[in-house]
């Protein structure tokens, strides 16, 4: 999980670098909102309608998809390291 | 994990925080050294020494185990028996890694997370959402919710040494002996901090033994139990969902995480307790709070499960469970026992919120000052819910409103464990401890978004 793989490492710099006025991490964490916001959309169109397993999916499968890139530390070396 | 050798004396962190400045020098290097010992102690007498020297962490754990934790046990127990006691270690567990973090602003950062948020995520989630809102306005509302209860629960206790003494009179001791205990955190050098947790630590071993000396009287299913505390099961519908959501994120929440922020640095803790408040987080808040709940579902599973009786409040489930204890004793000890869960919460929360309104102000916290006395003292304003019984769902209503800042200040803690400006080389290098934060954050979001779906009609 957490070794430095270069997509390991092309995502912890995404999750460090600036975008717009906020860091990489702060926006997964806006993505990972959103994505819990759509799974839950489902599950309400799921018991009021039954037509809510797409949302529920295309939901899970993003916040899934959003935590375990957001779980990455940055393990950069530290200077007195 | 001290980052100290074994045998090297440890060294003391400079003391910031002023409530700690209080404690003499002596005492701090004499914990200091007692903890160096215990570092090379075999596992048993560090872990009884861990327990004397802990604090903190059983703190937490009696100012979560309140009224409105327990009548969320109680209505558990008696709509759904056993079954959903796989939810009690589960939410707390899950409580634990963002306790971690705070323990790791405690010792190795050793900053106030409250400043520290303003500087980094501005006033507006460290001094209203996490202080003002998240913290000293739960501190007051929900004291309300102890009051009422502890104010009953004397009323109900009296006839049994033979006499009458009713909420609208009891409220004075009540607030009476916990104002007591609020003013002596912080004071006589140190001292006055330990006696407020020593009451914590007998709080929650009173809890213990008479819900568990109750529950050896009703009796316990032992295969349904275990059943219910490992294999997972909800309700259908919304309602599973619901009780899912609100039960595994509320368990430990914001309050939570700043009280055990400030109690540990009002003790003086630096780099070298980081193992000391680990074992505090287990020990102190995880273990107390699933074997409380634990023996409370058990007791209402057991009792009014089979009958099908579900009351709406706490004093009616009471009332309800009375007739099905049989001796007088077991009665007394429950409501004994009952008595220490609003106590406790009252003290915990009441300093948990005078903190925060110092640090959202921007004041030094001195307890001997008039200021620190009124913050502290301001929730129990809730004397006035001797008079006014409070309904179950209000209480859920107003923990779902509050719930709204709860994810946006989980977010805010993730990203200062993250944050290589703040903790430099002990910012968090685990993917698993950053899952586990991820994990609670994403629940606290789910119940903010239940929580508007509702007003909106959605859900």
């Amino acid at each position: 999980m957490g070794t430095a793989s270069s997509s390991g490492s092309a995502l912890q710099r995404l999750l460090k670098r600036r975008i717009g006025p906020w860091s990489g991490r702060v926006w997964g964490l806006v993505l990972n909102l959103a994505a819990n916001a759509v799974t839950l959309w489902g599950v309400s169109s799921q018991l009021r309608t039954g037509s809510g397993w797409a949302w529920i999916l295309i939901g899970g499968v993003a916040t899934v998809a959003c935590m375990a890139v957001l779980a990455l530390p940055d393990r950069a070396a530290d200077p007195a390291e | 994990m001290s980052g100290v050798p074994p045998g090297e004396p440890a060294a003391r962190d400079p003391v910031e925080y002023p409530i700690a400045q209080k404690i003499p020098r002596a005492v701090l290097d004499a914990e200091a050294e007692r903890l160096t010992e215990l570092r090379q102690a075999p596992i048993h007498r560090r872990a009884g020494g861990y327990a004397r020297l802990a604090g903190p962490g059983f703190m937490a754990a009696a100012l979560t185990l309140g009224a409105g934790t327990l009548t969320s046990s109680m209505l558990s127990g008696a709509t759904f028996g056993y079954r959903t006691l796989w939810l009690i270690w589960l939410s707390c567990g899950l409580g634990l890694f963002m306790m971690a973090a705070m323990a790791r602003f405690t010792c190795k950062g050793g900053f106030r997370v409250i400043q520290v948020q303003n500087r980094r995520h501005s006033w507006l989630i460290g001094s209203l959402m996490t202080a003002l809102v998240g913290t000293a306005a739960v501190a007051v509302i929900f004291n309300f919710g102890q009051v009422a209860l502890g104010t009953h629960l004397i009323e109900s206790l009296a006839p049994f040494a033979g006499f009458s003494f009713p909420a609208e009179y009891n409220w004075i001791v009540y607030v009476a002996v916990t104002s007591w205990l609020i003013l002596s955190y912080g004071r006589r050098g140190g001292t006055g901090t330990r006696l407020v947790e020593w009451v914590m630590k007998a709080g929650i071993a009173i809890m213990i033994a008479a819900f568990g000396a109750v529950l050896l009287v009703v009796g316990v299913d032992w295969g349904a139990a275990a059943r219910g505390t490992f294999v997972p099961w909800l309700p259908g519908g919304g309602e599973g969902l619901d009780l899912f959501i609100a039960s595994s994120a509320a368990a430990v929440g914001v309050m939570d995480w700043v009280f055990f922020n400030y109690a540990g640095l009002g003790r003086g803790w630096g780099r070298n307790h980081e193992s000391l408040a680990r074992f505090d987080v287990i020990a102190g808040l995880f273990l107390p709070f699933v074997i409380v709940n634990f023996l409370v579902i058990g007791v209402f599973a057991a009792t009014l499960f089979p009958q099908g009786i579900t009351p709406e409040s706490a004093p009616e489930l009471a009332a309800a469970l009375m007739p099905l204890l049989g001796p007088t004793w077991s009665q007394i000890l429950f409501y004994v026992g009952f008595l220490a869960v609003p106590i406790t919460t009252t003290v915990g929360m009441s300093l948990a919120g005078a903190m925060a309104i110092h640090e959202a102000f921007g004041w030094e916290p001195d307890t001997s000052s008039w200021r620190w006395k009124i913050s502290a003292l301001l929730p129990q304003i809730a004397f006035l819910a001797a008079w006014n019984a409070r309904p179950v769902w209000l209480v859920i209503a107003i923990a779902a409103f509050l719930s709204l800042a709860n994810n946006v200040v989980g977010w805010s803690m993730y990203l200062l464990l993250n944050d290589r400006k703040v903790l430099g080389a002990d910012r968090s290098k685990s993917y698993l401890w950053n899952l586990g934060i991820l994990l609670q954050v994403t629940l606290l979001n789910g119940i903010a978004i239940t929580y508007v779906f509702n007003r909106l009609g959605w859900w």
